[in-house]
């Protein structure tokens, strides 16, 4: 395990940010942090780089205890925290020189692996602009690279893409995905977005409060909490028809629009019998569609069941 | 250890030649300094600029402007600009962080006050000369080589400490500037008060250095000190 916790917890005052957190991530994943805003994820990277000190429990990450031997962690780890953290009157190339000699990178080294990642996320021909002038896309493409640089075994990124267009999101997902698998590095992404989350993990936890609701890979998740949803499209729906279906033991919900009706069932629960109730009922049926429910199903239903 | 206090003094020299846009904007303005300190001050001044013992006081007390400027801006410039914590969650050494920021403060004002003493001894002689080639006393160059560093090491760490904590640049530097104040004007009011003493400007020299360099030695450690990864404000 490369990020090992147990019952890790952090209060300030009579807030608990972090409220026993006990974590396995595996070398080699990109591991997903969900929750919504203030839900700990950036309190928990602090703890996890020694930057804030457990008020219990305990972390382990690449085999040293961040409190104890900080240093040691700090040294094996690449982050990119809340704020890009660039110095923006200084060039790109000089923001990367100034922590690839940081990462203890010799002069060649430095030169070669600035040039190699500015070119592969397109931002060499800009390398000496100063960072303030760029776009917030930009500089966040340059934080990525910069978290890289030293080629840590694990990188922390704390949302990425947040307050990114969806174009400049997605591009920086892209290159993202194709420096990890081309690095073999060990990811700890936080985001609340779950496209995201679904795209890029292979193992996601869900945290609301400080707690932990769920861990597991994305499919085992929707399997096990979001189920299947079956949409019917067609005519006639009516509130009575979404009664019927809502009483019986293998739906978990329903939602009746105009000419939908979308259905969530527990698990892999059949749907014809659904189909002859609402012909029975008087639907007329155009088209079923089954699909299995997305991480946002996922979520929004752990973070109901936490607030119930 | 080393190369981590030259790679936090690279990154700040840089960050300073650049606050103003650019470098030669930031030379100029150096130009502009030297000009008022080193030319139109001795030019006014006469030959008492260089000859005066009392000058001393001057070169003790001009670089820490400088220095007290960088000092504030050290810890909570980063920590405005948002860059702080990515500093810290890097593998520099604490003792690395701090000795480079204040390396760099105390290197500022120092190089402005060296600057400005050799452009104005030239300037006494070019304009006061009188055919004669007038210098300084050798206690204004010993002055010069130490207690110029050890007071500007002193504000610049003192500036460290405040900065480390402060939520604002401006923050930092109001509480600067009081403390600048004090240390400024005391010792102007105690010797005001003080019953008036002959003293040997070599001896007095000696004493301030060694006075400084325990200070700032107490300064310094609870500099170190203070500076716990878990417990800057981010």
């Amino acid at each position: 395990m490369i990020i090992h916790t147990e019952g890790l917890t952090r209060r300030f005052g009579t807030l608990t940010a972090v409220d026993r957190l006990s974590l396995e991530i595996p070398r080699g994943t990109i591991f997903g942090f969900l929750g919504p805003n203030g839900a700990g994820k950036t309190t928990t990277i602090r703890l996890l780089l020694g930057l804030l000190e457990p008020s219990g429990g305990r972390a382990e990450v690449l085999g040293h205890d961040p409190v104890a031997d900080g240093d040691a962690v700090r040294r094996q780890a690449g982050a990119l925290l809340e704020h890009a953290g660039l110095y923006e009157r200084l060039s790109a190339e000089a923001n990367l020189e100034f922590y690839g000699r940081i990462g203890g990178l010799t002069a060649g080294e430095r030169r070669s692996r600035v040039r190699e990642l500015l070119a592969h996320l397109g931002l060499w021909e800009r390398r000496g602009e100063s960072v303030g002038s760029w776009s917030r896309g930009m500089k966040q493409k340059l934080a990525v690279a910069r978290a890289m640089l030293h080629r840590p075994p694990l990188i922390f990124l704390d949302e990425p893409t947040a307050g990114l267009d969806p174009l400049a999101a997605a591009a920086l997902r892209e290159d993202l995905a194709a420096m990890v698998s081309r690095e073999g590095t060990t990811v700890f992404l936080t985001t609340h977005n779950l496209t995201e989350a679904e795209r890029l993990c292979s193992q996601v936890a869900v945290i609301r409060q400080g707690r932990l609701l769920a861990t597991g890979r994305p499919d085992d998740l929707r399997r096990r909490l979001g189920g299947t949803r079956v949409e019917f499209a067609g005519t006639g729906f009516t509130p009575a028809m979404a009664t019927a279906l809502e009483v019986r033991p293998e739906v978990a919900g329903v939602t009746l629009q105009s000419e939908r009706l979308l259905v969530n069932l527990q698990e892999e629960a059949p749907v014809a019998p659904l189909v002859s109730l609402l012909t029975a009922m008087g639907a007329s049926l155009e088209e079923v569609r089954r699909e299995q429910a997305g991480l946002d199903e996922v979520f929004r239903q752990l973070m109901e069941e936490e607030a119930c | 250890m080393l190369n981590d206090i030259y790679t936090v003094l690279w990154k700040e020299a840089r960050e300073l030649v650049l606050q103003q846009g650019s470098p030669w904007r930031w030379a100029g303005m150096q130009a502009l300094n030297l000009a008022v300190l080193g030319g139109f001050l001795p030019w006014q001044f006469g030959r008492a600029w260089v000859e005066s013992p009392a000058m001393m006081a001057l070169w003790l007390w001009m670089p820490l402007l400088n220095t007290v400027n960088v000092a504030a801006d050290s810890f909570a410039g980063e920590r405005e600009r948002h860059t702080l914590e990515t500093l810290l969650a890097s593998r520099l050494p604490d003792r690395a962080i701090v000795l480079g920021k204040v390396l760099v403060a105390v290197g500022y004002g120092w190089a402005t006050a060296l600057g400005a003493a050799l452009v104005g001894l030239v300037s006494v002689n070019l304009f006061h000369g009188n055919g004669e080639w007038v210098m300084y006393r050798p206690e204004v160059w010993v002055g010069l080589a130490l207690l110029t560093p050890l007071a500007s090491g002193l504000v610049a760490t003192l500036g460290a400490l405040v900065s480390l904590r402060a939520s604002t640049v401006r923050h930092a530097f109001q509480v600067l500037g009081v403390g600048m104040l004090v240390l400024t004007m005391g010792p102007v009011l105690a010797m005001r008060y003080l019953p008036p003493v002959t003293v040997d400007p070599r001896q007095a020299v000696l004493v301030v250095c060694v006075g400084l360099v325990a200070v700032l030695a107490l300064a310094l450690a609870a500099a170190f000190n203070r500076f716990r990864r878990t417990r800057i404000p981010l």
